[in-house]
């Protein structure tokens, strides 16, 4: 990767968020680089990276939604922020839970709903799912506790209509709790049916 | 100035069109540090962002920076009045 490949706003966006890091008391490099993927801002690994990844990768989303409004990159790919190798491991937990989902709503014959997701982890899910024979996807709830729902197929070939509680967002952290609640995956008690 | 007003500054600065109009008062509440900033009229809805996704991810980063701090922050928007 050459330094001419990486589009101005990239760069500027990668000074941006060096000095957000020195004003968050973090004095870390961070490159700069185009992949396959897109454009992306990595931040080195560091000893307290959990704080700046946040629970579920939160404080990494912030830095992009700020990045992508203030520095724009005119062919539209969005710039995504990662920091060790958070986002694979996200990548590799999101494949494994998409996995165990779908081996139990085969067993159960019942769709089984993952916890809430952004939108761009619901499609990471909803691709997912096509390497797991016999299941199909839908997605359930409002944003921001709209989720996908693994379910098995019928004899048309269509994903069984799901019946099962509605996912809950998770408790929104007051004091540093754990991500804490067993059964998250499987959605709270929800209130009424949804719409589909 | 307080280090998380400071960030905060650092980040509202060059999402505005009047970066001189930004103001940011601290108060305190219980241990809560709270920011309440003011910013020009036309500034707000930048501030704010698409289904407040902009004011959402200011406060994300102010939390994970007073998180290491051992402070608990709350982050207000007001318009300036005219």
């Amino acid at each position: 990767m050459t330094a001419s490949t990486i589009p101005a706003p990239l760069d500027q966006a990668r000074d941006w968020l060096v000095q957000t890091l020195r004003a968050m008391g973090f004095d870390l490099a961070v490159t700069a680089s185009v992949t396959e993927e897109g454009p992306l801002l990595h931040i080195v690994d560091h000893p307290d990276s959990a704080m700046l990844i946040g629970a579920r990768g939160q404080t990494l989303d912030a830095f992009q939604v700020l990045a992508n409004t203030m520095f724009p990159i005119e062919d539209g790919e969005r710039i995504r922020v990662d920091c060790g190798d958070y986002r694979a491991r996200q990548q590799a937990r999101l494949a494994e839970q998409v996995a165990a989902a779908a081996a139990e709503a085969l067993e159960r014959q019942e769709g089984v709903c993952l916890s809430p997701m952004h939108a761009a982890d619901r499609k990471k899910v909803h691709d997912l799912a096509k390497e797991h024979a016999g299941v199909g996807t839908l997605s359930v709830g409002e944003d921001p506790a709209r989720a996908v729902v693994i379910s098995p197929l019928d004899a048309d070939g269509k994903p069984m209509p799901y019946e099962g509680p509605l996912p809950q967002l998770p408790q929104r952290g007051r004091g540093g709790r754990g991500p804490g609640g067993r059964d998250r995956d499987r959605g709270r008690r929800g209130g009424g049916r949804d719409r589909g | 100035m307080d280090p998380y007003e400071a960030l905060l500054l650092h980040l509202l600065t060059p999402l505005v069109d009047h970066p001189d109009e930004v103001r940011i008062t601290l108060g305190h509440e219980r241990n809560v540090l709270q920011l309440l900033v003011t910013v020009a009229p036309g500034d707000v809805g930048r501030v704010i962002g698409r289904s407040g996704r902009t004011i959402a991810a200011l406060r994300q980063i102010v939390k994970a920076a007073a998180q290491r701090g051992g402070q608990q922050v709350s982050i207000e928007l007001e318009e300036a009045v005219a």
